[in-house]
């Protein structure tokens, strides 16, 4: 029969071959075979064919199927347990090697932590607002003659025009401060039973009342839709629930608001406090922003050339924003467009998706913007630090190799593979990872939870293991990846010794090897000679600063706020009531205080023949001003103290304005008028220009102008009184006595001008401090590495050194042939490290307007510093060896 | 029966086994199986219940011939052990004292 002779297909019988077990495979291959030729017989070849296939797919059963699991997994698993008693019996034998590498990794990894969760919070900031993608922020770019700035406050009116002209508009929620000029205000609680609580408070803002319809906030208490509803209606965060009320319910209780006038407010919701990662940020919101009227002709000053609430407009979700400057340009023309051409004035307004407001906004006048390039320069540093654990494990083990060759070759003599014995040291290192990782854990929780970390960065950041799945994730990518980073050269290295020799112990290291660790090394000192010497410069500025003549004495200088509503009479007695004690030697006060914000003006200024439209800072002042700042007089005269003649009218400039205007001659007597071109009056003194604010800026023009009563329904501004430092406390005790007696009602609260000047340098000092912090890791890190190289390479060396005694090497040729290969490594490393250094630091530097001089002092002694203490490390684990009597390391064979 | 149960299927075989006595192998098995249940069965089906059921002891096999047709392979001879007797012994018993207690009008009415 010719049938017969067919066969079944072959591709279909090679994956029949290919599946089923082997050991079922030949009973299988004939009763497949000879069901093939029974359906020749029975049908014909194609439906044969087609019964085979059929036949062959019902065989992919896992009983049949030849399995990569199975016996071959009970295998792998008996090698893993091996492994792992091969493992623990390395660490009980090396207690002192595995207890460096693990001290290292415990370090690093708790810094990867640390630095997994400082990332996470800069990276979502604001994105746990669920609507974040369609809440954008309006801010916007005025500019006039003389006047050029990106306000990230925008006319409290303009949103509702917007939203008339604007059909795709869903809503607008508009935050305004409290006080016009974001000056703090009094929040005062009495209770029934007499119990007076007062404190200041910066964060009260009014809000639109549908703001909890798209700004995601938890309430405690009270319902989200209606708590800002109708006038007078308060919502206030947990912490400020519990600083006023205590225990007690807050729900319908009075809280009365002191700013210019006296409001009383019911509580009628709490929210949780906001997290940290939010930009704008508030304890307090009431209902009612006062509206403004629009006034369609009324120049400067009004509609929206005046900012004044931080609007958010809320758009449709995937709504194109690009559209939006074409869509303005109607509105602007048909309500604002005449006003624009009387003044001379343009208008750009921008949107801002709202999580972008912290880092990438670039206006002023905001709350406090992110620095986005430090988060990644902190990113970095912190994978440095963790790669250097890396290192130290990679060089640690592959140091002590020569000490387990012998294990290698027996190992490959009872038929281990090179791939076993990687995966067998790839599994020491991942044990001893996992290890480093649960130590981390703990040092990680009682880092953040017990101690003042987060105070020192400036942070609220958490630690929640369990509740925070993107740090579980992160954390063991991390550790993974350390794991690999780690094993895989000594995995590769270790068992690499030829078998025959490996087990004669004829192995030597190959130079190359020590080259390998050395550049290692040498990597390792570069970061942290990197990283220290950074941190040294950013403490000389942040010194620097402190130390900087401002052209004023912040040192001694006290501030208190004058309370709201004094007058002038008021004033000038009370000021005579302070000066009676003799600790204070000069008495004045002003509307702000350097480091504070100041007013700007729009002037037309004199020069030459005509008159020049400029805004400048100003700053309104009483009697003795430039005496007690004890700042400088260059040309003209004071105020006079005892006429009238100079109050508002006066001007004394600094000498940027006179830069500023470019006058060639004296500045005295040049006149200035208001920007609608009213005179005011001349200039009658030139100061020395004063940084009245931080020195991250140039000094700028700044305008002082004398003032004796207060306006009525403006905030007086501060008493500064010049204190002669000695017996502090009685004078403050004083002051405080004369305060009550003359303030019954308010608080008394002072602050040292130096403190909060320097205050501006908060953000500065946190990051040096987290440098600091950094640069001892890494130092700590990278000295744990040497130790356990310069132990090993002593203990290698015994008999050459033994050899050197007899032949007359002492003590200190033996230690200093010890250290000599790594003083040169640590030094090839600074030389590499300091130029890098030099320009981060200029980076750096180059957000001060006023730098500390970089000397290369600043370079070479942190660099000297490192060598020494490395020589110091390096000599402390050789000299045991170097003095080891001779004939012991020479007998022992 | 304890824990080592027989599924249905696996007892059709198992009895097709004792049945085939020394011509018991997959193919033959299967054969005679499709004809008594008048229905196709797959090779898998087979091999899968009679490794089944060698490992749980009901079954041994040895080696038998080749043959052509077979592409030269041998065939695999199965033979149950006298546990498996006993098992279906067991089995029978079982199901006929349940017949025993089926209420006799029930299974009247249905005819």
């Amino acid at each position: 029969m010719k049938d017969s002779f067919e066969t079944s297909p072959r591709w279909l019988l090679r994956l029949l071959r290919f599946f089923v077990r082997k050991d079922y495979l030949e009973e299988i291959e004939g009763d497949m075979e000879e069901r093939f030729h029974d359906n020749i017989e029975k049908y014909n070849l194609r439906k044969a064919k087609r019964l085979y296939a059929l036949d062959l797919v019902k065989l992919l059963r896992p009983v049949l199927m030849q399995n990569s699991g199975g016996d071959h997994r009970l295998n792998h698993y008996g090698m893993l347990l091996n492994h792992f008693k091969f493992t623990f019996r390395l660490f009980a034998k090396n207690k002192f090697y595995t207890s460096l590498n693990l001290m290292g990794l415990v370090v690093g990894t708790t810094c990867g932590l640390i630095g997994i969760l400082y990332l996470q919070s800069a990276f979502t900031y604001d994105l746990h607002q669920k609507h974040h993608d369609q809440i954008f922020r309006l801010t916007n770019r005025i500019q006039m003659t003389g006047f050029d700035i990106n306000y990230a406050k925008t006319a409290q009116e303009l949103p509702p025009l917007i939203e008339e002209n604007l059909p795709e508009l869903l809503s607008y929620v508009r935050f305004v401060p409290f006080d016009e000029e974001e000056q703090k205000v009094t929040i005062i609680y009495e209770s029934e039973k007499g119990v007076r609580r007062q404190f200041y408070e910066e964060r009260l803002m009014r809000a639109d009342s549908n703001v909890f319809s798209y700004f995601t906030h938890e309430f405690t208490l009270g319902d989200p839709t209606t708590c800002l509803v109708g006038p007078n209606k308060m919502v206030l965060t947990e912490s400020m629930a519990k600083k006023y009320f205590g225990d007690d319910l807050p729900i319908g209780k009075l809280l009365t608001v002191k700013s210019v006038k006296k409001e009383n407010y019911v509580v009628s919701a709490v929210i949780k406090d906001l997290p940290d990662n939010t930009h704008f940020k508030y304890d307090f919101l009431v209902s009612g922003i006062p509206s403004r009227p629009w006034i369609p002709y009324a120049g400067f000053g009004h509609t929206i050339w005046n900012p004044s609430s931080y609007s958010y407009l809320i758009f449709p979700k995937a709504y194109d924003i690009s559209g939006f400057a074409d869509k303005f340009k109607p509105i602007f023309q048909q309500y604002f467009a005449s006003t624009a051409e009387e003044l001379g004035g343009i208008y750009t307004p921008t949107l801002e998706p709202l999580a972008d407001s912290h880092f990438k906004s670039t206006t002023q006048f905001d709350e406090p913007q992110g620095d986005l390039s430090f988060v990644y320069i902190f990113g970095g540093v912190i994978s440095l630090v963790v790669l250097m654990v890396c290192i130290n494990y990679v060089n640690l083990s592959t140091a002590k190799s020569l000490a387990r060759t012998r294990e290698m070759g027996i190992r490959k003599v009872f038929g281990s593979t090179r791939k076993s014995l990687l995966y067998a040291i790839l599994s020491e290192t991942f044990v001893l990872i996992t290890i480093a990782y649960l130590l981390a854990v703990i040092c990680t929780y009682f880092l953040i939870h017990a101690t003042p970390l987060n105070e020192m960065i400036d942070k609220e950041l958490e630690f929640n293991l369990f509740s925070n799945p993107t740090l579980l994730i992160c954390s063991l990518t991390v550790v993974l990846l350390m794991g690999l980073l780690s094993g895989i050269y000594p995995g590769l290295y270790i068992p690499s010794h030829p078998t025959v020799d490996s087990l004669r112990g004829h192995v030597k290291n190959k130079s190359s090897d020590g080259f390998f660790r050395k550049g290692l090394i040498a990597v390792q000192f570069s970061v942290s000679s990197l990283v220290i010497i950074s941190t040294v410069i950013m403490g000389k500025q942040l010194e620097y600063m402190r130390n900087k003549n401002l052209g004023f004495n912040k040192e001694n200088l006290l501030l208190m706020r004058i309370p709201d509503g004094l007058s002038g009479e008021m004033l000038r007695s009370s000021m005579d009531a302070f000066l009676q004690s003799p600790h204070i030697l000069s008495a004045t006060y002003a509307t702000n205080f350097p480091g504070s914000q100041s007013s700007n003006g729009v002037f037309k200024i004199e020069r030459e023949d005509e008159f020049v439209q400029k805004e400048i800072k100003q700053n309104f002042v009483g009697d003795d001003y430039l005496k007690t700042l004890e700042m400088s007089l260059v040309q003209g005269r004071d105020f006079h103290t005892d006429s009238d003649e100079d109050i508002m009218n006066s001007f004394i400039v600094n000498e940027a304005v006179v830069r500023a205007m470019r006058w060639k001659d004296s500045p005295v007597g040049k006149v200035i008028k208001r920007w609608d071109g009213k005179t005011l009056g001349p200039v009658i003194g030139l100061v020395k220009d004063y940084n009245f604010f931080s020195l991250h800026n140039q000094v700028e023009p700044m305008f002082i102008r004398l003032f004796r009563e207060p306006e009525e329904d403006e905030p007086a501004g501060y008493y500064h009184f010049r204190l002669s430092g000695e017996n502090l406390p009685q004078t403050l005790s004083f002051i405080e006595e004369k305060w009550n007696g003359l303030f019954a009602e308010q608080v008394f609260e002072f602050e040292f001008l130096d403190s909060t000047f320097d205050s501006q340098y908060r953000t500065d000092r946190q990051q040096n401090q987290m440098f600091a912090v950094l640069s001892s890791v890494s130092i700590f890190i990278a000295m744990l590495g040497l130790i356990g190289l310069a132990l090993y390479s002593a203990t290698q060396r015994t008999k050459e050194i033994g050899i050197r005694k007899v032949l007359g090497a002492s003590i200190k040729n033996i230690l200093a042939l010890l250290a000599k290969q790594y003083f040169w490594i640590i030094l090839l490393s600074c030389v590499f490290s300091i130029p890098l250094s030099y320009l981060f630091v200029r980076e750096w530097l180059n957000e001060f307007a006023y730098r500390t001089d970089l000397y290369w002092l600043h370079f070479a002694i942190p660099a000297v510093l490192i060598l020494a203490l490395t020589m110091v490390v390096i000599s402390s684990q050789s000299i045991k060896v170097a003095l080891s009597n001779p004939i012991d390391s020479l007998r022992d064979e | 029966m304890k824990k080592t149960r027989l599924g249905e299927f696996q007892e059709l075989i198992l009895m097709t086994v004792i049945v085939l006595k020394e011509k018991a192998y997959g193919n033959e098995i299967q054969r005679e199986l499709e004809e008594r249940l008048n229905e196709r069965l797959s090779v898998g089906a087979i091999q899968t219940a009679l490794k089944r059921m060698e490992e749980k002891g009901f079954l041994t096999s040895k080696w038998g011939e080749a043959t052509q047709k077979r592409g030269g392979k041998r065939k695999r001879i199965y033979s149950a052990t006298p546990y498996a007797h006993q098992v279906l012994q067991e089995m029978k018993d079982i199901r006929a004292r349940l017949w025993e207690a089926m209420p006799q009008l029930h299974t009247n009415n249905l005819q």
